[in-house]
């Protein structure tokens, strides 16, 4: 059995929590990169693409773009801090994700009242099944932070921090590829 | 790899090379086919799932490499 340190491992350097978040990250690499390389397969072979500002909500997107690079900044600055005000980042943090989830559904609410559904075209199939698959990990992350949050007085300080430094690096995963289907989507 | 293992393998892909060109070519679909937007889009997934691995790949080696020198 693997022991949960709280300290960084003379061995690998890390501590066991970021080693694992690491490898699960580099997991997730693996499925969205599958992903987009299918992506490409689509959309360059497809005679014809529409562009993305012109059949999806421009605004939305940048919106949503704003509070996740807002929400990533505040959870990955809750590292450095002390526990409580971690926690409160972490919360603030958890509400602009909710917030990012709210428009999301609000502008898929819109799409599918226009008939812009999926088996439409290639376009729409790939954008939400990118979105969604998305939208799902940034529903784990909420998950993810609440566990920190709710575990905080049970499991003590050093070994929430540690989860607030694997949640963190896990948002700024999610952001980033957030921000590589706001660019393929919607802007170009 | 010692350097006679390096030699080993280096002849051996020359060999192949040479004398089997055609059992290079991996893809006997696509292989041939004349350019079109299937195989541009074929090509850019490709090449987009190379980059994917290599840099993942590149990771673990940067890590590995990691464990190295923290073991001397």
């Amino acid at each position: 059995m693997i022991p949960y340190t709280v300290e960084a491992r003379a061995d690998t350097g890390v501590t066991n929590v970021t080693l694992g978040i690491w490898l699960f990250v580099a997991s997730e690499i693996m499925l969205f990169g599958a992903l987009f390389s299918s992506y490409a397969l689509l959309r360059i072979s497809a005679p014809i693409w529409p562009h993305g500002r012109d059949v999806l909500n421009l605004w939305f997107g940048v919106v949503n773009t704003i509070l996740l690079s807002v929400m990533t900044a505040v959870v990955l600055r809750a590292r450095a801090m002390p526990l409580a005000a971690a926690r409160r980042m972490l919360a603030a943090g958890s509400l602009l994700a909710l917030m990012f989830l709210v428009i999301k559904s609000l502008e898929w609410r819109g799409e599918i009242a226009e008939g812009l559904v999926p088996s439409v075209n290639t376009f729409f199939a790939t954008y939400f099944t990118l979105t969604g698959l998305h939208a799902a990990h940034v529903i784990g992350g909420l998950v993810a932070n609440a566990w920190a949050l709710t575990g905080a007085s049970r499991v003590g300080e050093a070994m929430t921090m540690g989860r607030v430094r694997a949640v963190a690096l896990y948002w700024a995963f999610v952001d980033i590829v957030w921000l590589m289907l706001f660019t393929l989507f919607y802007l170009t | 790899m010692t350097r006679s293992h390096r030699r080993f393998v280096a002849a051996c892909a020359a060999v192949a090379w040479i004398g089997a060109p055609a059992a290079l070519a991996a893809c006997p679909v696509c292989f041939g086919v004349e350019a079109g937007p299937v195989t541009d889009g074929v090509r850019a997934a490709v090449l987009v799932l190379i980059g994917v691995t290599t840099g993942v790949l590149a990771g673990f080696g940067v890590f590995i490499a990691r464990f190295v020198r923290r073991s001397r």
